[in-house]
This record gives structure tokens, sequence and C-alpha cells, in this order.
């Protein structure tokens, strides 16, 4: 029997019992489908989380106030950044581009009867740049502006929508605090980082911050939240990080242990990829579960449909056909199943994944890996169970397995 | 002429041990080409082992079988399917016809394995049909026949290979009174 004839009798049986087949291939497209979503899924989350860090700005150094030790035990950080600080690393490390200081706040602020409770960062020129913000319309403020600190104010894109709806809010002035402030410019929508609105901001110079809102100072000076500071490239990152510590311990007549921390952005992403990685460990051990579970299925309804056949295996070798007509004909019938199941089981996975793209942040990719993966594995165990009992029963001899049932 | 089945002291048993069955003991026939044969016997008396060994479904424990002048008792698995689908016809009891197939594939069926053009093979089974008074009923389902219409089925199928040997497992059982002799015309 040619190879052209196997295949016609396979389709033949396979159409012939649309229930068998359709429960075979079930378990094939729900371990596919399962694999492959929730590997996408994990793989989006992580992508989503790098993403984010990603946002902050290209090669972005954070100096915070505080060891990290104290950092870990203290709610109340102590102040020891200050402005100075700052200004002393913009002028004296060679390995940075800009320097931003921020000090943040949160605030009631209004405009007529409309009021949003809003994070409020003061900062200079540079923040922009270093933060990597845009400004949609109007002007951030200047460097004159910190100096004098003069009550202007950026809007972030949401909270500028909140208090003016359409209306343009540039020229009109809105209070912090019941301190008026004059609205110069809009930023553009950033999105949100890790599920912080960053839109919902407005910026003001540092220094009317410090004087004007939160008034806050240190033994040192112009106390700051803390300092973003952007590295020449990304090679210069580490540098930085050393120049900066030298430069502050300095400052600070360090002795001992340094009373601020640098973080890197590789720091940052560090954490997020360990938090990540467990994640996308887990969604592997749930679809690896899910797949083990399909496999499992396939087997048996693999398994049941082939003892049900024996019958026909003895029939089948009783009018002519030898061992080889046998299992050839069960290993296309299980190819058929495997590749058909596989197919649908990746089309409704991909689907799955445009579903969560679609409706959460998540931008789940469909990765080739988990494709193969699945659809080998399912397709292997269908192969197997599906041919190896089929050779079992065309071993023996018809008559037995003609009364077997 | 050749003889078309020679069997001699052929003997089968099943089991092993205490719990061992001799089936056949010594069993020796010839049958000629042409000739048509009965085997009788009570419930139980290995009637059907005969069938089964003379049918090559069943190998007999010792002893030598001649079928068409070959020595089947040695034979490989192959060559016995091989011989299955060229020499014997088989009618089993049960009829044993595939449920999914209708009364044309199944029909077609032994001569896929012999490797008939599908053109030959519709031809040869439809004709085959014919002869049993089915050509009506060629797309039906085994469900959807009678068991009367299901065994002219089955024995469509044992002739449509023209095979040296028919085999029939209690013929007449499932035909009413009236189609038991015609049950026997179709084997000429």
């Amino acid at each position: 029997m040619d190879f052209i004839e196997s295949v016609k009798m396979a389709v033949t049986t396979l159409t012939g019992n649309k229930l068998r087949s359709s429960l075979t291939m079930l378990g094939i497209i729900i371990g596919n489908a399962s694999v492959i979503t929730m590997v996408g899924v994990g793989q989006g989350a992580q992508q989503y989380a790098s993403g984010q860090f990603e946002s902050l700005g290209p090669n972005v150094l954070f100096v915070l106030p505080g060891s990290d030790e104290s950092r870990q035990r203290n709610t109340d950080v102590p102040r020891t950044l200050t402005l100075e600080d700052a200004k002393a690393i913009a002028d004296q490390v060679p390995s940075i581009e800009a320097v931003a200081p921020q000090l943040l706040s949160q605030r009631l602020i209004t405009y007529g009867n409309k009021r949003s409770d809003t994070s409020i960062t003061g900062s200079t020129p540079e923040f922009t740049t270093v933060r990597d913000f845009e400004v949609e319309r109007g002007r951030f403020f200047t460097n004159i502006e910190v100096q004098r600190r003069n009550r202007v104010v950026v809007l972030g894109a949401d909270t500028a929508r909140k208090l003016f709806g359409d209306a343009d809010p540039i020229g009109e002035s809105i209070r912090i605090r019941n301190i008026s402030f004059q609205v110069i410019g809009v930023m553009e929508a950033k999105g949100a980082f890790l599920g912080d609105n960053q839109d919902d901001a407005v910026f003001i110079p540092i220094t009317t911050m410090a004087s004007q809102i939160v008034g806050r100072t240190s033994p040192y000076g112009l106390s700051v939240t803390f300092i973003s500071v952007t590295a020449k490239d990304e090679k210069s990152i580490s540098a930085a990080q050393f120049q900066m510590t030298n430069l502050l311990r300095l400052r600070h007549k360090i002795v001992n242990a340094n009373d601020f921390t640098i973080r890197t952005q590789k720091d940052a992403l560090e954490i997020v990829g360990n938090v990540t990685g467990a994640l996308t460990l887990m969604l592997a051990a749930i679809a690896g579960i899910s797949l083990f579970v399909g496999g499992i299925g396939i087997m048996n309804i693999m398994l049941v449909s082939v003892r049900e056949r024996t019958q026909e295996i003895g029939l089948r070798k009783a009018i002519g056909a030898t061992q080889q007509d046998i299992l050839m004909q069960f290993i296309i019938e299980a190819i058929i199943l495997s590749a058909l199941g596989g197919m649908i089981g990746t089309a409704i996975g991909v689907g799955g994944i445009s579903l969560v793209s679609a409706v959460t942040p998540l931008k789940a990719g469909v990765s080739t890996t988990a494709i193969v993966l699945a659809v080998g594995v399912s397709g292997g165990i269908g192969l197997f169970f599906g041919v190896f009992p089929a050779r079992q029963a065309a071993k023996l001899d018809p008559i037995v397995a003609l009364r077997s049932a | 002429m050749q003889t078309i089945i020679q069997l001699e002291h052929i003997a089968k048993t099943y089991g092993s041990g205490e719990t061992e069955v001799r089936a056949l003991a010594d069993v020796n026939l010839i049958v000629e080409p042409g000739e048509y044969c009965s085997i009788m016997g009570a419930s139980g008396s290995g009637k059907s082992t005969v069938m089964n060994v003379i049918g090559c479904l069943d190998r007999p424990t010792s002893g030598s079988y001649y079928l068409d002048g070959i020595d089947v008792s040695q034979l490989p698995d192959a060559d016995l399917a091989h011989i299955r689908n060229r020499k014997i016809g088989f009618v089993f009891q049960q009829f044993h016809l595939l449920p999914q197939l209708s009364a044309l594939e199944n029909v077609m069926l032994p001569m896929v394995y012999a490797g008939v053009s599908t053109a030959e093979r519709k031809e040869r089974s439809v004709e085959a049909l014919t002869r049993v008074g089915l050509a009506n009923r060629l797309n039906n389902k085994p469900n959807q026949l009678s068991g009367g219409q299901q065994q002219r089925v089955a024995i469509a199928r044992a002739i449509v290979n023209r095979p040296v040997l028919i085999l029939a497992d209690e013929p007449t059982g499932a035909l009413d009174s009236q189609n038991d002799s015609r049950g026997f015309e179709y084997f000429y």
C-alpha cells in the first residue's frame, strides 16, 4: 500500500469518527494554547517592567540620601543631600551629561473650583533632559526663574486636563497651598511608571518648592529628595557612579559608611529582573504543568481510541493489511491530529496573546520557542501514544485482535 | 491438480501447564479446487479454531499447512498478510464491517491493501455488490443496513479479490431461510 493510499485511509477514518478525532485534538489544542498564551504573557510582563525602567531616561543614575541600610530601616530618611551637592556634581564630575535635583511633595492644587491632589516636583531645567520628558505646549522653566524663585508651574498632561479640560491653561493661574502660580507649559503624556501616573504631576522651580511649598532646609543647605543624573553614555555609567561617590564622600567629609546611595538604572533593572524572572519561572512552571496535563489527556484519549480499535486492526490484518500498513495508518492519523491540533492551539494561543495585549498594558509577545516546544511536546506525546499501542495491536495474530472486544 | 488446502497433523493448544487446552489434535484435511466443504460439529469442538488456522488468522502449535501449494505454517507475518489478502476471502460470523466506512468502501478495502488502482477497485466493488444484490446500497454505512444486507456486504468483500479459497463462519446464521440458499450461490 503506498503513502497516498495511507493518507486517504487515515483521513477517511478520522472524518468517519468526528467525535473521537475532535476529542483527541481538544487535548492537544488546550495544551498548546495555554502554554503559548502563558509564556507570551510572562514575557510581556518582563518586557513591560524593563520598558518602565527604560522610560526613566537613558543612562540615568539616582543619588539618594541615606545609606542603603538606613534607607531600608527608616521611613524618615536623613536629609543629607542638598542642592549644592547637585551643583557640585554638575560642575566637577566629568562623566556626566546633566544633573537634575528633585524635591517631591504631594499637595492639593486648585484652579477656580476644580481641585486635584497632585504630586509636585521641584527641579531644575535639566529635569526634562535627564528624565526624558518633553514639553508639549508652552515651555519649561529656566535657570533664571529657578534663581529668582519665580512662581511658575508646568502641568503634567493629566493634571492639565483635570483642571482645564480642553481649554488652554497657559497664562492662567493655579493655586498650590494657596499660593498663586502662573502656568507656563504643559508636558507631553509620559504614561505610568510601575502603576504610578507620571502625568498627574506639576513641575516648579526647586527653589520655589523649597522656600514656599515644603519649607524644608537642612544644616547643610537646601535638601533634596533625590538627584537624577545622566551619564555621558552607557559606558560612563560606572565611572560616573565612582566619581560621584568620591565627590560626595569628600563633600560630606565621610570616613566610614556613605550617607547616600547611588542607584543605576541597571541596579533597578536587576531588582525588577529578579521579580519578573521569578514571575516568568512561575508562569513557565504553570505552562509546563498544563503541557503535562494536556499530554496525559492526549495519552489517555489515544490509548482508549487505539484500544477501541483493536478489532478494526484485527479485521484489517485479516483482509490483508501488514503490520507496516497498520502502523503507517496510525502514524499518519496521529500526525494529522497533532498537526491540526497544534495549529488550532497555536492560533488560539496567539489570539489569547492578542487579547491580553489589547486589554492590558502587557505587550505580550508571541514566543517562537514556546510554540515549537508546545507543538513539539504535545505532538510527540500524541504520536507516541497514538502509534505505540497500535504497534502492539498490529503485532497480535489477527484472530486475537478480532476477538479482543 | 494442486490441492487448495492440505493440513497435516495440525495441533493447536492454548495456555500451558495445568490450564492447557488442546483445541486441535492431529487434524488432517485435504480440499481440492472447486470443492465445497463444510466443517460441522458440536459447540466447542474446534470448528472455529480449524477455520482460523486455515484462514491464516491463527498459527498452529505444530503440524504443517500447505495453502495452494505454499507452506504457510512457517511464513513471516508480512507474507501471511499477503496470503490472506490474495488467496483467502473471509465471511466472519459477526461480519466485522468497519462502521465508519460505506458498503462500497468496505468492499474496496482488501483491494487497497492489494495495491489495485482506484478506478479498478471501484469498478470491481460495484460489480461484487451488484452480484449480491446491493447495487442500490453502495453508500450506506453498515448501521444503515439490515443483518442480511450486512452479511452480503461481507460476502462481496470476501469475493472481490478473487481468492482461491473462501471461508465462511456460520454463514447461514444471520440469514432468513429464503436467503439461505442464495447465500451460497454468491460464492460461485
